[in-house]
C-alpha cells in the first residue's frame, strides 16, 4: 500500500533540467527543451498525460543567431484593435527583454498543444548566470548544449597566440592594417539612407 | 354551390369519423395491445407504481423458498463440484449453525414438544469448525515456512490471520455455493456464519478423505486469495531501521548508513529522494519518497524485504499441480524478529556493562 | 474504445478459479418448459434424449426441470458469483439447445462485456517500472548544476585548428627526436 504510492511517485515525479543557453541559437536550443517540457525524453510519455519537467534556462542574454536574424528576424504583434500592428527586430526585443527571444522560441514551438500555458509555467528563464538558490536547489539535471561554443580570440593567452603556428606570410606590400576591426566604418556610415535603422 | 356541396361532405365524414373513432380505438386494444396510446390506462398503471414503490422492495428470500429446490441434490453437487468424496452425514452437519439448531430448540418449545423425550437430533457444525480452524492455521503456516524460508515468524502468522480473516473466509464459502445450503436463522448470511461454514466444511472433509485432501483443499482455494496481495503490508512492522540493525549486527555486517542517492524539487511540492542504505559500503536497498524520512523508512523495509526475500519481484506461490509435488518440512520454524531484536539489545547492553566495569 | 456508453470491463476471475484447482462454475440449471405447446417441442426432445447424458457428465450441476403452462421454453442458469443468466430457446432446435447448454456450463458467470483487453496480471514488471534516475550517471548526483561537463557539448570529430596543432605536435616531436639522434 505504501510501497506502491511511494513507487508511483517516483515514477511520476517532475524533475528539473538546467540549460545554458550561452552562445546557443534558441530556434535549435528551443527544439531540445521543448522535448523536456512535454515529456518525450520519458518512456511514460502519452499527449494527455501531464509528465513533462521543469527547465530553468540561464545566460539567455548571451544567446546567438545566425546571419542577419538579430536585424531581420522580426517579432510581430497586434492588439486587435484598429491600427494595432506593430513589429520589432530581434535585436530591439532583446534589449527590451533579454529573456523574451528564448521564451517567444519556445512558445512557437508548442503550437496546437492544450497544455501550452502550463507548460510555459515550468520554463524558467534568467538573463545571466544569476538564479535564485531555491531554484537552483530543484534541479537534479543538466541538458547538453545545441552548438559547439566556439573559442573567442580573448580567451586565448598572449602565449598561445605566440606559439600558434605560422600557416602563410603576408605579401611585402600587402597591408593588414586596413582589416583591423578599429579601422572599419560602421556598416550603415557608408550608406546616404540613414533612416533605414531596422 | 359546388364548394357548399364539398363543405358539407367533408362535415358529414368528419362526424362519421368521430362517431367510428370509440369502435376503432376498442377494436385496437383488443388486437393488438403494444401498438396504440394508452390514454386511459395511463393513471391506473402510474397509481399502481407509486402504491409499489410505497410497499417497498421485497424482502430478500432464501434460495431455498424458492420451487426448484432439492436440498439432497444441492448438498451431493456441492461436493462433486469441489472434487471431492465427502460423508453425506458429516457434510450435512457442517452446514447447520449453532442459531439454527437454537431457533429449532425454540420452536419445539413454543409447541410444546419436552426436548428430553424427543431429542433434537440436530448437531451444529462448532466441532467441525474448530477441528478444520485447526488444521487451516497449521497447513497454512506449515506451507508459508517452507515457501518462504527467511520469513519471520511473526510476519508468517499476521499472513495467516489475514488469510483466516471472516471477510476472506467468507468471500471464499459465498463463491463456492455455501450461501444456499446454509442453514441459520438470520438471512442474508452474515460473514462470520459463512466462515465457520467454511470451516466446518475443511473439518467434515479431512473426516471423510483424510488430513492430506482436507490440505490440498486449503492449498487450492484459501492460498491462491495471496494472489496480487502485498505479503509484507500485513505484517505491522514499525520499526525497520531498529530491526535492520539488529539483523545485520548479528550477523556481523557493517551497522547501516542511509544516504541521499537522488533528489528532485527539494523545494517543490513534489520533492522526490531516493534514499539508499550502505552496509560496510556495499548498498543493500533502495527505496523513493516525498520526503526524506519517507524514503529512508521504506528503504529500510525494502531491505527487511530483501532479508525475508518477499520482494516484489519473488516467485510466485507453488499451486495447483505442481504443488501435489511438494514435500514440507512440519517440524521447521522460522526465525524471529523479536527474538533477533532482543538478542542484539543483550549483546549491545552486555558491551557496554563490559565497558564501564573496564 | 473511448465511449463511455457501451460497457466494457477487464477479463475477470472468478476466486482466482484454475490457479488452485478447476471448479465448474454453474451450480444450477433449470429447464423451463410447456408440457402440451408445440413451442417446447425441442426442449421436450432435448430433455428426453439429451440431459441424462448432461447430468451424467456434470455431477456438480444439480438441474431442475419445471414445467409451466403456456409459457415459452426457457434456461435458467445460476453461476457460483451469484448471478443468474436466463436464455430464451423459443424456435431453437436440440442442436442449438445443446450448444446453449453446453455455453452455460463453461462461463465464469461474470457478465458478459467488451473486454478492454483479453489478458490480465497481477504482476505486470519482474525488473521495476522505469523511474526517472534508473538510468541516469551516478555522477550527476554529485555535481553542483550547471556544471560545465555535462553541459558541454560531445564533439565527434575534429576541426581545422586541432589538426593544425596536432601536425605541429608531430612536427615539434619529430625535431626534437632528431635533435636527440644529433646529440648522440
Amino acid at each position: 500500500m505504501a510501497n506502491n504510492r511511494v513507487l508511483q511517485w517516483a515514477v511520476m515525479a517532475r524533475t528539473w533540467w538546467i540549460y545554458d543557453a550561452n552562445l546557443q541559437c534558441p530556434f535549435r536550443s528551443s527544439e531540445r527543451i521543448i522535448t523536456y517540457l512535454k515529456g518525450k525524453h520519458k518512456p511514460i510519455y502519452h499527449p494527455f498525460a501531464d509528465i513533462g519537467d521543469h527547465v530553468v534556462v540561464f545566460n539567455t542574454r548571451h544567446v546567438a543567431m545566425r546571419g542577419n536574424f538579430w536585424r531581420t528576424f522580426k517579432h510581430f504583434n497586434h492588439t486587435r484593435y484598429a491600427g494595432g500592428f506593430s513589429q520589432a527586430s530581434a535585436w530591439r526585443v532583446h534589449e527590451m527583454d533579454p529573456t523574451r527571444i528564448m521564451e517567444k522560441a519556445c512558445y512557437q514551438r508548442l503550437s496546437g498543444l492544450p497544455m501550452k500555458k502550463t507548460l510555459m509555467a515550468r520554463l524558467h528563464l534568467y538573463p545571466d548566470e544569476e538564479i535564485p538558490q531555491e531554484i537552483l536547489e530543484n534541479v537534479s539535471g543538466q541538458i547538453r548544449q545545441v552548438q559547439v561554443v566556439p573559442k573567442k580570440l580573448e580567451d586565448y593567452t598572449e602565449e598561445e597566440i605566440q606559439n600558434f603556428p605560422r600557416l602563410f606570410e603576408w605579401p611585402e606590400n600587402y597591408d593588414v592594417e586596413s582589416y583591423q576591426r578599429e579601422n572599419q566604418q560602421e556598416p550603415d556610415q557608408h550608406t546616404t539612407k540613414k533612416w533605414r535603422l531596422d | 354551390m359546388a364548394a357548399s356541396l364539398v363543405r358539407t361532405c367533408v362535415l358529414t365524414t368528419r362526424r362519421t369519423l368521430q362517431f367510428l373513432r370509440p369502435i376503432s380505438f376498442a377494436l385496437q386494444e383488443s388486437h393488438d395491445s403494444k401498438r396504440s396510446y394508452h390514454r386511459r390506462q395511463k393513471g391506473f398503471l402510474r397509481e399502481m407504481y407509486k402504491k409499489r414503490i410505497d410497499i417497498g422492495p421485497d424482502k430478500p428470500r432464501r434460495r431455498s423458498e424458492w420451487i426448484n429446490w432439492n436440498y439432497d441434490c444441492e448438498i451431493f453437487s456441492f461436493g462433486q463440484r469441489l472434487g471431492e468424496n465427502f460423508d453425506e452425514g458429516s457434510l450435512r452437519q457442517a452446514f447447520v449453525h449453532r442459531s439454527y439448531v437454537e431457533q429449532e430448540k425454540e420452536k419445539r418449545a413454543e409447541l410444546g414438544i419436552d426436548l428430553e423425550s424427543v431429542p433434537l437430533e440436530l448437531d451444529d457444525n462448532s466441532d467441525l469448525a474448530n477441528s478444520g480452524d485447526k488444521l487451516m492455521k497449521d497447513y497454512l503456516k506449515v506451507y508459508l515456512r517452507n515457501i518462504y524460508p527467511y520469513m519471520f515468524e511473526e510476519c508468517i502468522s499476521s499472513v495467516c490471520d489475514h488469510l483466516m480473516m471472516d471477510e476472506t473466509l467468507s468471500h471464499i464459502a459465498s463463491h463456492l455455493g455455501c450461501e444456499d445450503l446454509i442453514l441459520c436463522q438470520d438471512f442474508p448470511v452474515q460473514p462470520s456464519v459463512l466462515s465457520v461454514t467454511f470451516k466446518a466444511v475443511v473439518g467434515a472433509l479431512e473426516q471423510a478423505q483424510g488430513k492430506e485432501r482436507a490440505e490440498a483443499f486449503v492449498r487450492d482455494f484459501v492460498l491462491p486469495q495471496l494472489i496480487g496481495k502485498d505479503l509484507n503490508e500485513m505484517w505491522p512492522l514499525h520499526n525497520p531501521m531498529g530491526l535492520l540493525v539488529a539483523l545485520l549486527s548479528l550477523t556481523g555486517r557493517g551497522q547501516p548508513e542511509p544516504r541521499l542517492l537522488w533528489k528532485s524539487g527539494s523545494n517543490t511540492m513534489m520533492s522526490l529522494y531516493w534514499v539508499g542504505i550502505y552496509s560496510n559500503k556495499q548498498l543493500i536497498s533502495k527505496a523513493p519518497g516525498e520526503t526524506v524520512l519517507i524514503a529512508e523508512e521504506m528503504a529500510a523495509r525494502e531491505a527487511v524485504k530483501k532479508v525475508m526475500r518477499t520482494e516484489d519481484n519473488r516467485p510466485p506461490l507453488v499451486l495447483g499441480t505442481v504443488a501435489e509435488r511438494l514435500e514440507l518440512d512440519r517440524d521447521r520454524v522460522n526465525a524471529s524478529a523479536e527474538d533477533i531484536v532482543r538478542r542484539h539489545y543483550e549483546q549491545s547492553s552486555g558491551q557496554s556493562d563490559s565497558i564501564t566495569s573496564s | 474504445m473511448s465511449n463511455n456508453a457501451i460497457p466494457r470491463d477487464f477479463v475477470k476471475n472468478v476466486l482466482q478459479n484454475g490457479v488452485g484447482r478447476y471448479v465448474c462454475q454453474l451450480k444450477r440449471i433449470t429447464f423451463r418448459f410447456c408440457k402440451s405447446h408445440g413451442g417446447s417441442r425441442h426442449m421436450r426432445d432435448f430433455i428426453e434424449n439429451n440431459l441424462l447424458e448432461f447430468t451424467q457428465k456434470n455431477p456438480g450441476v444439480v438441474c431442475y426441470l419445471q414445467p409451466r403452462r403456456h409459457r415459452p421454453p426457457s434456461v435458467v442458469a445460476e453461476f457460483l458469483n451469484g448471478r443468474r443468466e436466463v436464455m430464451l430457446l423459443s424456435g431453437k432446435e436440440v442442436p442449438e439447445i445443446c450448444k446453449w447448454v453446453e455455453h452455460m456450463r463453461t462461463r465464469s458467470g461474470v457478465q458478459i462485456v467488451n473486454m478492454i483487453q483479453n489478458n490480465h496480471t497481477e504482476t505486470p514488471s519482474t525488473q521495476g517500472i522505469w523511474h526517472p534516475f534508473m538510468f541516469r550517471d551516478s555522477e550527476m548526483a554529485a555535481t553542483e548544476f550547471p556544471s560545465k561537463k555535462f553541459s558541454q557539448i560531445q564533439v565527434t570529430g575534429k576541426t581545422a585548428t586541432d589538426l593544425v596543432l596536432e601536425e605541429q605536435l608531430k612536427v615539434s616531436s619529430s625535431e626534437s627526436s632528431d635533435s636527440h639522434i644529433e646529440g648522440k
